[in-house]
């Protein structure tokens, strides 16, 4: 308030060029996704594509989306630099608040009315698995499943969930959304949820199609509503976060009023349900979504947490994952005898996991001594190579690898010990998830252990200032090189578990593209945090899965990377440090914008050596 | 073997051409710009449709006259291409994070992200497939040295390629334009204390570099065709090259192109397995970061001369 | 403090970068437990002398020598920065570096824990000896942030500690790191009085309870005059002026070195 009455005639109710500027970008931002989200081109008729997008009623959404999206923005500059007021100062609770409220007799009421809600929402993420909406289940057959004993573990989940939501919710609107005028926003929101309503492809905002006037699609579409709730709560809340105001800027300490605060008894309770889901929940789910589970979901959790070892803790780009993935992956098929080239023994594959991890983690350390001692966009551009340089081997180099033709049948896994025989069975998808698990969930304490550990601290020191760290006695060489190796040998155990599940090894699942596909899980979620990095893999794997399953939202996979390359500018533009960041990485993001200290190790000041 | 060599030489020199738009923007920005590629293929695209709009599916023109006027033609349209690109680019993709003061890793993840973006658009808009280009001349075989087989496509590449050459060395060491560059490169401080325009500088960098590259993906497309991942490996070669040459020197960048050219093809004759090409050139990547991290004109583009 | 005891010996170092020469046949004596200060204009070399006495650059001529105690000798030229430190030797910057994005207790503990041997298995399984060496680094820590003042800033982000702070918390690190000697460039530049007074109170504690050799750069003449018990004076890369404060305050070379200095600014 007092920087407001201090500079009164600095304030300048009318729009200037910079407004106008941000509006025609805002609106040519909507022109592009129109196009992106618009009918494929060809060669032939190249401008198919664009025209058919722009000039007809599939433009208008987006238009409005980016005219939304241009008053929002001007909004933020505005309050920001003091022209315009936020309605921030006033100190009154927001409803939510105060329907929060612990003192509040309403608490009881809220807490009845939540769990209802959450078993709903539960419930209708059941449709991930399918029993309840997808088969039209009856209300007789709904009632029942809420009687069913699992429901319990669901309904602990929902209270875990809840509580999660809401707390997080609280601190965002406290903060966050009396910065735009209420109006303002409630209009926004009704305009997204209507354009919703009326589209036929939900996977971006506001498409609007006049497909959706059509009554056959229209059946279908509010058929599948549940797509647009739960778009449009995503859509809501990533919204929201990306145009969050952080309150860690400047100098201050951070506050904390916005962080979660997480009590031991809300942790043990986010376990239990966490728990449960992971274990429970799959039982429930659809062949097509326990393939997806293992394959397009579990692996990749895998794999991201690795890479946020290489890119979250120790700050270096490696383009060129993908390449230990597949070496894992070889590695199986050669002590399967699966490759042209016949290995001196066969092995089971629980014992080629520790070969795996031995060859990645050297080829990690061969790769990185060289490299990791020069500037970090250097490492960047020879893992790319590297990962070309595998995916070449793997596809040309028929003598040993077979080549594009494909390898030859891996062993499967199997127990024979102390008496216990136990074969996985290729169709019991479940089998190998929960195996995966058993790798999964010790990595993510393990990580976590090493993150806050003397390791993890000397990481970030290297982070932030090489030199610095140097000073003290860090090796840093050692320690990236290390991290990079540790990230190589996740890779190649998440390898086996694939090239095990899938059973014949192709080049072309190896491919570059890999590579920045998990590098965006990492940076989407969270660099650095590896419950961002779960969060995100979990998101960006699903999303891809689901627009698959449902085949009508008009999804093609090849786009996918149309829309990843897109995600990754705006959030380095927005919200570079992720969606549910590392407090260490944000604050040195923060840091950087600051024109503080150098915020990872590829910018740390190189002094040059005298020739 | 002398065929190879001569293969190394003319791929040389288009890996030259795009390793300047490493190097420029290395200078000026300390960055690699991972979309280099995709200004390689926008170039390509350019060309494909300037050629398939004018020559078509019409004989291929043989008078000396035609092929100069489609080449040159062609180059200027792809170099504009490029230049757009490029431009677009660092508008969107660099400049709004140097107006954050943002670290190093979001240049590189938003080059990245621009690439893909790239990358996809053009595939979503024009097909995956690779798609033949008109040929603006045809491609006979014009003398033998020594049993290696120089073709038109070889003396066409020699000219427009060193004419590209001489006038980017031209400009940056002649020009005022190369000399705001050139002091951005070894001090972007105090070049905006000077009065230099950093921002139009930058700006002129990528311009610079997308040229080239777009003339590089002009001379791709017709050898080979033009499909939307055609920048890709291109740019993974011309990197190394422009590394090789020590990234931020112009004059390495140049003369890096052509030896590794050499350097990569030349073995495949003793080989003869061409997708080893690909091997070499890493090695060498590794090799030269590992004994001689400067490249071997030396970096900078502000200092050497 | 007998002369034959050095802990760095520098002879005729000689760093160039391309034209410029930062050093010219330097040699330097630094006695064991003395505190003495380079002085100079600004450009004279005194980073550059920190820098390759830290390995950070390898000079193209003359040799440094690091004596950790009387009967050992290592050579400096060469041996990369953070093997330089693990000898003992520890530094702050003129432009101070911390780990912004961490607490104070953690940019100290860091320094503390650069000389323990927990690797990464051990961190990841919290092995006996993980546990062991993290108390002891914990309570180290703490000890050394009590020792320079900063107790009531444990928990605060090193990015909003006010300067005088930054400039005790970087020299609590380098202390963590268990040094024979501490070389500090220009602790007290941008602090104000009354902190530069308690600056000079923890130096002369470092050099006596701890037993530390300082060297300091320094521009604030007060202060190297009321600490250092020997000065030498660079200008334009090599040494003009060697001895105690009595004698350089009444050298007619720096007098000059500094009013020339002085006088190239005017034009
Ligand atoms: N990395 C480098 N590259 C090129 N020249 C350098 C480098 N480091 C130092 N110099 C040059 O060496 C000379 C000495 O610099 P140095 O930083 O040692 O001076 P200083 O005595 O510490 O000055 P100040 O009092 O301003 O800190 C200067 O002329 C500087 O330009
Ligand atoms: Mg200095």
């Amino acid at each position: 308030m007092s920087v407001e009455a201090s500079a009164p005639q600095k304030r300048n109710r009318s729009l200037n060029s910079d407004d106008v500027r941000r509006m025609c970008t805002a609106i040519a931002g909507g022109l592009v996704l129109a196009i992106m989200t618009g009918p494929d081109g060809a060669i032939s008729d190249p401008t198919y594509g664009v025209k058919t997008s722009l000039l007809s009623g599939h433009v208008v959404g987006y238009l409005i989306f980016g005219v939304i999206i241009g008053c929002l923005l001007t909004y933020r500059a505005k309050v920001k630099d003091g022209t315009w007021r936020g309605d921030r100062t006033t100190p009154r609770r927001t409803s939510m608040e105060r329907a929060m409220s612990l003192s509040s007799v309403s608490r009881y009421a809220s807490l009845t009315v939540t769990a209802f809600a959450v078993a709903i929402i539960t419930l209708i993420f059941a449709d991930f698995s399918g029993p309840v909406l997808r088969n039209k289940m009856s209300m007789h057959a709904i009632a029942h499943q809420f009687l069913y004993t699992r429901t319990y573990g669901y309904l602990i989940l929902a209270f875990a969930l809840w509580f999660t939501v809401v707390n997080q919710a609280m601190r965002l609107t406290t903060f966050r959304l009396r910065s735009i005028p209420r109006p303002l926003f409630v209009l926004g929101a009704i305009i997204t949820i209507l354009l919703f309503s009326l589209t036929s492809d939900p996977f971006l905002p506001a498409r609007f199609s006049w497909r959706a006037l059509n009554p056959g699609v229209a059946n279908s579409l509010f058929h599948h509503w549940t797509t647009y709730l739960w778009l449009t709560f995503g859509l809501a809340v990533s919204l929201s976060w990306m145009f969050k105001r952080d309150s860690a800027r400047g100098t201050r300490p951070l506050r904390r009023s916005h962080a979660l605060v997480v009590t031991p008894s809300m942790r043990f309770l986010t376990y239990v349900a966490a728990g449960f889901v992971v274990f429970e929940a799959p039982k429930f789910m659809s062949t097509y979504w326990q393939i997806s589970l293992f394959q397009q979901i579990g692996v990749f959790c895998l794999l991201a947490i690795g890479l946020n070892i290489v890119v979250g803790f120790a700050g270096l780009l490696d383009l060129g994952y993908v390449a230990f993935y597949a070496l894992g992956a070889y590695v199986t098929a050669y002590f399967s005898g699966a490759l042209p080239l016949q290995p001196p023994f066969h092995l089971n594959p629980f014992l080629i996991i520790p070969f795996a991890i031995i060859i990645a983690m050297l080829s990690g350390v061969l790769l990185g001594l060289p490299t990791l001692r020069l500037r970090g966009d250097y490492l960047a551009i020879v893992t790319l190579g590297f990962g070309e340089i595998v995916y070449v081997l793997a596809n040309d180099w028929t003598q040993v690898t077979a080549g594009s033709a494909g390898t030859g049948a891996i062993t499967n896994f199997s127990i024979h010990f102390l008496g216990i025989n136990y074969a996985w069975n290729p169709v019991n998808y479940l089998s190998y998830y929960y195996l995966l698990l058993g790798v999964l969930i010790p990595a993510i304490f393990l990580f976590d252990f090493l993150n806050h550990s003397k390791v993890g601290r000397t990481w970030a020191a290297i982070r932030e200032d090489e030199v610095a760290a140097q000073s003290l006695g860090i090796n840093a060489l050692k320690y990236k090189v290390m991290a990079f190796a540790m990230g190589a040998s996740t890779a190649g155990v998440a390898g086996v578990f694939t090239a095990v599940k899938v059973g014949v090894l192709f080049p072309n699942t190896f491919v570059l593209q890999l590579s920045i596909s998990i590098l965006v899980l990492v940076i989407f979620g969270g660099m650095g945090s590896i419950v961002g990095v779960l969060f995100g893999a979990i998101v960006l794997q699903w999303l891809p899965s689901y627009l698959n399953f449902h085949s009508y939202l008009g999804f093609e996979e090849t786009n996918l990377y149309l829309y990843i390359g897109a995600l990754l500018i705006v959030m380095m533009i927005f919200r570079p440090q992720g969606l549910v960041p590392s407090r260490r990485r944000r604050r040195e993001i923060l840091d950087s914008q600051e024109g503080l200290g150098s915020a990872d190790a590829l910018g740390a000041i190189t002094y040059e050596q005298p020739s | 073997m002398f065929n190879f060599l001569l293969q190394g030489i003319f791929t040389g020199l288009i890996f030259s051409l795009v390793a300047l738009g490493y190097t420029l923007v290395y200078g000026v920005l300390r960055l690699i710009n991972f979309a280099h590629s995709e200004v390689l293929m926008t170039g390509g695209f350019s060309g494909y449709f300037f050629l398939h709009y004018t020559i078509g599916i019409h004989p291929v023109p043989s008078s000396l006259w035609a092929t100069i006027f489609y080449v040159v033609l062609g180059v200027i349209i792809s170099g504009a291409g490029g230049t757009l690109a490029a431009l677009l680019i660092e508008r969107f993709a660099y400049r709004p994070l140097r107006r954050r003061n943002a670290p190093k890793l979001a240049y590189l993840i938003s080059a990245i992200g621009a690439s893909y973006f790239l990358l996809n658009l053009f595939g979503k808009e024009f097909g995956r497939y690779p798609v033949a280009t008109s040929q603006p001349f045809s491609n006979h075989v014009v003398a033998t040295i020594w049993g290696g087989q120089i073709t038109m496509y070889d003396i066409v590449i020699l000219f427009a390629t060193l004419a590209l050459l001489f006038s980017l060395d031209r400009i940056v060491y002649r020009s005022k334009m190369g000399r705001a560059i050139r002091a951005v490169a070894s001090d972007m401080e105090t070049a905006s204390l000077m009065g230099v325009n950093v921002n139009r500088t930058i700006a002129s960098t990528f311009a610079l570099g997308g040229f080239m590259g777009g003339a590089a993906g002009f001379f791709l497309a017709i050898n080979q065709g033009v499909s939307n991942n055609m920048g890709f490996k291109p740019a993974l070669f011309a990197f190394t090259a422009a590394v090789l040459g020590g990234i931020g020197n112009v004059r390495g960048a140049m003369v890096g192109g052509v030896i590794l050219g050499i350097v990569m093809f030349t073995p495949i004759y003793w080989l003869g397995q061409p997708w080893l090409e690909e091997v070499i050139a890493f090695s060498v990547l590794v090799l030269i970061l590992l004994f001689r991290p400067t490249g071997i004109l030396g970096e900078r583009l502000g200092r050497t001369a | 403090m007998t002369s034959n005891d050095p802990i760095f010996e520098v002879q005729d170092v000689t760093l160039r970068f391309g034209g410029v020469t930062s050093l010219n046949n330097v040699s330097i004596q630094h006695e064991r437990g003395e505190i003495l200060s380079v002085i100079g204009p600004n450009g004279a070399g005194k980073t550059s002398l920190f820098n390759c006495l830290t390995g950070v650059y390898v000079p193209q001529e003359g040799s440094i020598t690091f004596h950790p105690s009387v009967t050992k000798a290592i050579n400096i030229v060469g041996r990369p920065p953070h093997r330089v430190a693990h000898a003992g030797v520890a530094r702050t910057f003129q432009t101070s570096r911390m780990f912004n994005a961490l607490t104070t207790f953690e940019n100290v503990k860091i320094g503390v824990e650069a000389r323990q041997k927990t690797g990464p298995i051990g961190a990841m399984l919290k092995l006996p000896r993980t546990r062991h060496e993290e108390k002891y680094s914990d309570q180290r820590s703490h000890e050394l942030l009590e020792f320079v003042n900063l107790t009531h800033r444990t928990n605060t982000l090193a990015d909003s500690l006010p300067y005088g702070d930054r400039r005790r918390l970087e020299i609590a690190r380098a202390l963590g790191t268990d040094p024979k000697v501490l070389l500090l460039d220009e602790p007290a530049a941008g602090t104000n009085p009354s902190e530069k007074l308690a600056l000079a109170e923890l130096i002369n504690r470092i050099n006596t309870e701890l037993d530390i050799s300082i060297l300091l750069i320094e521009h604030d003449m007060k202060l190297v005059m009321s600490l250092a018990e020997r000065i030498i004076v660079l200008n334009f890369g090599g040494v003009i002026a060697e001895g105690t404060p009595q004698q350089i305050q009444n050298n007619p070379l720096v007098i000059e070195a500094y009013l020339g200095a002085s006088d190239e600014a005017k034009q």
